[in-house]
């Protein structure tokens, strides 16, 4: 299952998952005022910036031509004629939205690294990935 | 098995995904023998959610006997997950997988809120 090697990944590489959010300053505090998961995925790529740390990005699963598809400054809950009305949230295509966000954010993409079944694959090859499916 | 609860509502999210097992053994004690495998915070709505299955099972047809339940992981995002969405999903989860429907047991997404019918309530399975 994702979620399981999501957090072998994170373990293996010495990192939180979102499932660790809670362990990021004021993270509790504040999440009593937000809606949806987007910014609690805003609040913790601040933090990390903040810091001056890393996202490692998990690329296993995910669908790189829903990423090639979306709209950059797209919300999550955004509702999307191209997906009959529906949001990339309700889609399940969360993670595609947090790699959307990153390749379309200068700041986010410059600190992340990015993995495929474990192995290091460097941002050039990520975009001409993503390029390849527009 | 697997049951997922994802519902908008404009902004806001509501998802729990559960994998699970369960199985019935009629003719033994009548018991609910509840395992749980996933993340220790969701642990507590799983089996209060599993119990409040339980009762509900108890007043269907042929339901002497002993009652497996093992929750093997619950998915689940930031803000988008709580202990009452786990709960329900788990509820609702086991009636799917024993092909039980309840009358009034729902997610009023007009009012936001979960509605479970009374134990005691006369008509509880849809078809009574």
């Amino acid at each position: 299952m994702l979620q399981g090697s999501l957090k072998e990944f994170a373990e293996a590489k010495d990192v939180i998952s979102y499932h660790d959010f809670s362990s990021i300053e004021n993270y509790d505090r504040l999440k009593e005022f937000w809606q949806n998961f987007e910014p609690a995925f805003d609040y913790a790529t601040d933090a990390v910036q903040n810091t001056k740390g890393k996202i490692l990005f998990r690329l296993d699963d995910v669908d790189l031509s829903t990423v090639a598809n979306i709209k950059p400054e797209t919300i999550l809950m955004e509702e999307l004629p191209e997906l009959g009305g529906h949001s990339l949230w309700l889609k399940g295509k969360i993670t595609e939205w947090e790699l959307s966000r990153i390749v379309n954010e200068k700041a986010l993409l410059k600190i992340t690294e990015f993995y495929r079944d474990g192995v290091k694959i460097s941002t050039k090859e990520v975009l001409k990935m993503i390029k390849s499916y527009k | 098995m697997n049951y997922i609860f994802r519902e908008q509502l404009k902004h806001k999210g509501l998802y729990a995904e559960l994998s699970f097992e369960c199985n019935f053994n009629p003719g033994e004690n009548n018991k609910l023998e509840f395992k749980y495998l996933g993340e220790n915070i969701w642990e507590l709505p799983c089996k209060m959610g599993a119990n409040i299955f339980y009762d509900y099972f108890k007043k269907s047809d042929n339901s002497t006997g002993r009652l497996e339940i093992l929750i093997n992981t619950v998915d689940w995002y930031p803000v988008d997950t709580n202990n009452l969405i786990v709960m329900y999903a788990c509820v609702k989860g086991l009636l799917e997988a024993f092909k039980l429907e309840l009358n009034g047991l729902k997610f009023d997404s007009e009012t936001e809120s979960f509605l479970f019918p009374e134990i005691r309530k006369t008509d509880l399975f849809v078809g009574d």
